[in-house]
């Protein structure tokens, strides 16, 4: 039928008003959105800053090791509790401005919401990580694979830290006391890190180790705490 | 005793909140009624001096919105505020107090009297962070009479309280009218017809109407959705 | 300023009624004690050789450094010195590794240390060394006169630490100052932990009413303007003040504790040869830790007045926090003389034996102010600025539309 035709037709008849409207789109099968495509529409609600922070680790690392010609370890080291300090807080976002209750009671509850974050964050760190791990021991005395368990400590301190903060304090009291800890924990870094290169060089290896894995264990433990406490509200007042 | 409000106005970039309001308000019960968004709090915050307006003035008995001592004699509830969360409720009145410039001795009478009024006696040595909504509303009540104000604003006083608790307000209300100036804003039609001297309606930031209401006169109501369909003008 | 006592002990209830300033504080006198005596903890290795523990060497140290307390740093002393290192075989300059170091040496190595901070040398140039009294103080000279080269002073700086030196009693009486040198070994770490502690829980003395929402209630009350801005301020600098008079009297009461008091008043130039004046070991720390105060008082000031300019607490600890891990990894080259200076001011770089003992003067009225004279009346004057600064924000804050 050609294009006139169709539009002549269009002009001469007049649609009839559609009948059981609202039954027919009642009962269409709703198509079931998938994790995946959940977790990916997550995505785009993880804030830019974000994702500009976990940047500034590598250009450091890039300018150290190429242009600079200096120990850029202690410094990624220092750096690494605000990198944690930036995924721990957008977990906690809903907390922090008020949307835990609409959020707990969608479909996609509040438990989803915050592991598809972690998920999406974590996936990212990780990948960063290993970027970091041949960059950041390139004037460095130490291995690669030290330079990543020395790497991991600093960011595991600073999240199991904050993961405990914000399951304990409420609002954005704990947003500001996760940065006062980001804070300590980096300046920490930065003040002993002669002290800390003459521990770990000598023998300090493996108690590093035993120190990650204690790190990770804990890590893990607070994760499911927190994962737990997004089921329900833990105060019924305003 | 009068409130002198001259050709008050606010306004952001692109927007008028509140436009050339004037008013003269004596003893009494003032009701403000408008639509969200009319500008009400605007105009409340800036009699409680907590906005500039970008024109006009507004004096209580010749004092200006600015000085101490016109802060002195104001008491302000407003439509959402916080608290300490560390503080207990008689802390949280004691602080008050002490802002407010009452001795602690004036303090230390006043305020187990207010509690009692709002009926949280009971509840002031627990932290505010444990009490429910309306209790929080009554320790803001409490708070704006601590210096027996003679200027008293007050946005939306019974958002949060039970009906009893309600009822119980309004008298409280009528009764501080009688012998100072009360202005307060709310939803709850019914609350100004059962306490409001006079009426105010704002629409756009403009007083729109303004005038005695007799309680058993016409549905308030029907009266303010009425005037809400006709054009918004200005009247004094 | 009537109710101004019981809205400052309100402030000061909001300020300790929160746990992160708890945490905070307890957290950092740990690290104050860990700074203070984690010299003792660990063990001493040479060349990947185990020596022993550190706890024993420093007995053994303390030992031999009280014998040599008292005595004078003269050419008698001098001689015993280089007795005793000349029993050490050679080993290339890697003699501490050695049986003979520790028999013989060890004891005198105090004096040994001293001589090659004083004269610039290393450890094998020191070996070589002949001792010679008179050699010992004019090599002094010649160092300090590279110094203020390096430093580019001007003729008049290098004239006024010439008068100083002058008027310095020679030789130098050695004395043990253990706790002393602790305390101004850690003053560096104490600075920052200071800084940061006021840092964490000031930052939200004036944003913490716009956060909780009572920014209305207090704008609209009698003082809630120059009266509460006025407790909110000496609440803060109570606090900062308070801060660092904890940390330093911890520090104090640790170091002293477990070093010992003796060597107050020792020569300063015993720990820091560069310096010129004639001040003691004890008046060096008494001063360092008074400049700490004083330090502590214009981060208060800034820290506050920063947050009511940003009303943002996190956003405040963001700043202050940036500055001070920037300042430990920048440094500004000494030919840049002004900017290096000014850069040194900053607190968390000032606080360090080598900023506040620094040669580098500032020209005052004819004269020269030091450091130690020149610091306290510009931090104090600066906080007076802000705060008067602030003052002038506060009044015109509105309350922010909600």
């Amino acid at each position: 039928m050609n294009r006139k035709m169709k539009e002549a037709l269009r002009e001469a008849f007049e649609a009839s008003a559609p009948a059981h409207r609202q039954d027919f789109f009642e009962n269409i099968p709703q198509e079931r959105v998938s994790l995946i495509s959940f977790m990916l529409s997550q995505a785009g609600y993880i804030r830019k800053r974000v994702l500009v922070i976990s940047l500034f680790p590598v250009l450091l690392s890039l300018a150290g090791a190429c242009v600079l010609d200096f120990d850029m370890l202690w410094a990624i080291s220092a750096f690494m509790p605000f990198l944690a300090l930036s995924a721990v807080t957008e977990n906690f976002r809903s907390a922090a401005y008020g949307m835990e209750e609409l959020e707990m009671s969608a479909r996609f509850s509040l438990k989803s919401v915050v592991l598809a974050r972690m998920g999406i964050l974590g996936a990212l760190h990780l990948v960063l990580l290993c970027l970091l791990m041949p960059l950041a021991c390139v004037h460095s005395i130490f291995t690669v694979t030290q330079t990543g368990v020395y790497l991991m400590i600093s960011y595991l301190l600073a999240d199991v830290t904050g993961l405990w903060i914000l399951r304990n304090l409420r609002g954005k009291e704990g947003l500001y006391a996760c940065m006062g800890a980001a804070v300590c924990i980096s300046s920490l870094y930065s003040l002993l890190r002669v002290r800390l290169i003459r521990l770990l060089y000598r023998s300090g290896f493996a108690w590093a180790v035993v120190l990650l894995v204690i790190l990770l264990i804990l890590c893990v433990s607070e994760t499911k705490k927190m994962v737990r406490q997004t089921e329900e509200l833990r105060w019924s007042l305003s | 005793m009068e409130l002198s409000i001259d050709r008050v106005s606010k306004q952001y970039r692109n927007k008028i909140a509140v436009d050339r309001v004037s008013l003269r308000l004596q003893k009494g019960v003032y009701g403000l009624l408008g639509a969200n968004g009319a500008g009400k709090t605007t105009l409340m915050r800036m009699i409680c001096g907590i906005l500039k307006p970008t024109g006009g003035t507004i004096a209580f008995n010749h004092m200006d919105v600015s000085t101490e001592e016109y802060r002195a004699v104001l008491g302000y509830l407003p439509q959402d505020f916080g608290y300490y969360p560390e503080f207990k409720g008689e802390d949280f009145l004691f602080y008050m107090a002490a802002l407010k410039g009452l001795t602690k001795q004036q303090a230390r009478q006043k305020v187990p009297e207010l509690l009692k009024l709002v009926s949280l006696e009971d509840n002031g040595k627990r932290k505010i962070k444990t009490y429910s909504g309306g209790m929080k509303q009554r320790l803001g009540i409490a708070q704006a009479l601590l210096n027996d104000p003679k200027l008293l604003v007050l946005d939306e006083p019974t958002a949060g309280l039970d009906p009893k608790e309600r009822v119980r307000f309004r008298n409280l209300i009528g009764e501080l009218g009688k012998s100072r100036i009360v202005l307060l804003s709310t939803h709850i039609v019914s609350d100004i017809e059962h306490i409001a001297d006079t009426v105010l309606m704002m629409k756009d930031g403009q007083m729109i109407w303004q005038g005695k209401w007799e309680d058993g006169a016409e549905d308030l109501e029907d009266f303010y959705l009425r005037q809400f369909e006709e054009k918004g003008r200005g009247i004094i | 300023m009537k109710n101004l006592k019981t809205l400052y002990q309100f402030e000061m209830k909001k300020i300790f009624g929160r746990k992160i300033v708890w945490i905070t504080v307890v957290i950092m006198l740990l690290l104050t004690a860990s700074t203070v005596c984690s010299q003792l903890l660990g063990t001493y290795y040479i060349d990947e050789k185990k020596i022993d523990s550190n706890y024993a060497i420093f007995q053994r140290s303390r030992t031999y450094e009280k014998t040599l307390s008292g005595r004078p740093i003269d050419q008698r002393l001098l001689e015993e010195t280089w007795d005793a290192y000349g029993k050490i075989p050679d080993t290339s300059g890697h003699y501490a590794g050695t049986k003979e170091y520790w028999t013989y040496a060890f004891p005198y190595s105090a004096i040994f240390v001293f001589v090659t901070n004083t004269c610039d040398m290393d450890a094998a140039e020191t070996l070589n060394w002949k001792p010679d009294e008179t050699e010992l103080y004019a090599g002094r000279q010649d160092m300090l006169e590279n110094l203020w080269n390096s430093a580019y002073l001007t003729e008049g700086e290098k004239e006024y630490w010439r008068q100083q030196e002058m008027s310095m009693e020679t030789p130098f009486m050695y004395a043990y100052k253990e706790g002393w040198w602790m305390l101004l070994d850690g003053l560096y770490t104490i600075g920052i932990m200071t800084l940061l502690t006021i840092a964490i829980c000031l930052s939200s003395v004036f944003p913490v009413e716009r956060a909780r929402k009572t920014d209305q209630l207090i704008f609209c009350s009698r003082y809630g303007k120059r009266t509460l801005y006025l407790a909110k301020i000496l609440a803060g600098i109570s606090f900062a003040a308070g801060t660092a008079l904890l940390y330093t009297a911890a520090a104090m009461v640790l170091a002293l504790a477990v070093y010992g008091c003796d060597g107050f008043g020792a020569a300063f130039q015993l720990i820091y040869p560069d310096y010129s004046g004639s001040i003691s070991v004890g008046q060096a720390v008494l001063i360092s830790y008074g400049l700490l105060l004083a330090a502590a008082v214009l981060a208060g000031a800034f820290v506050m007045v920063l947050s009511e300019i940003l009303r943002n607490a996190v956003g405040t600890l963001a700043v202050i926090s940036g500055v001070i891990i920037l300042s430990m990894f920048v440094d500004i080259p000494y030919h840049f003389r002004v900017l290096a200076q000014i850069w040194d001011y900053l607190p968390s770089m000032f606080l360090s034996l080598w900023n506040i003992f620094d040669c580098r003067l500032v020209p005052f009225a004819g004269t020269y102010l030091t450091n130690t004279q020149f610091v306290p009346v510009l931090y104090l004057g600066m906080a007076g600025v802000l705060l008067a600064g602030g003052s002038k924000l506060y009044q015109r804050h509105q309350a922010e539309i909600r």
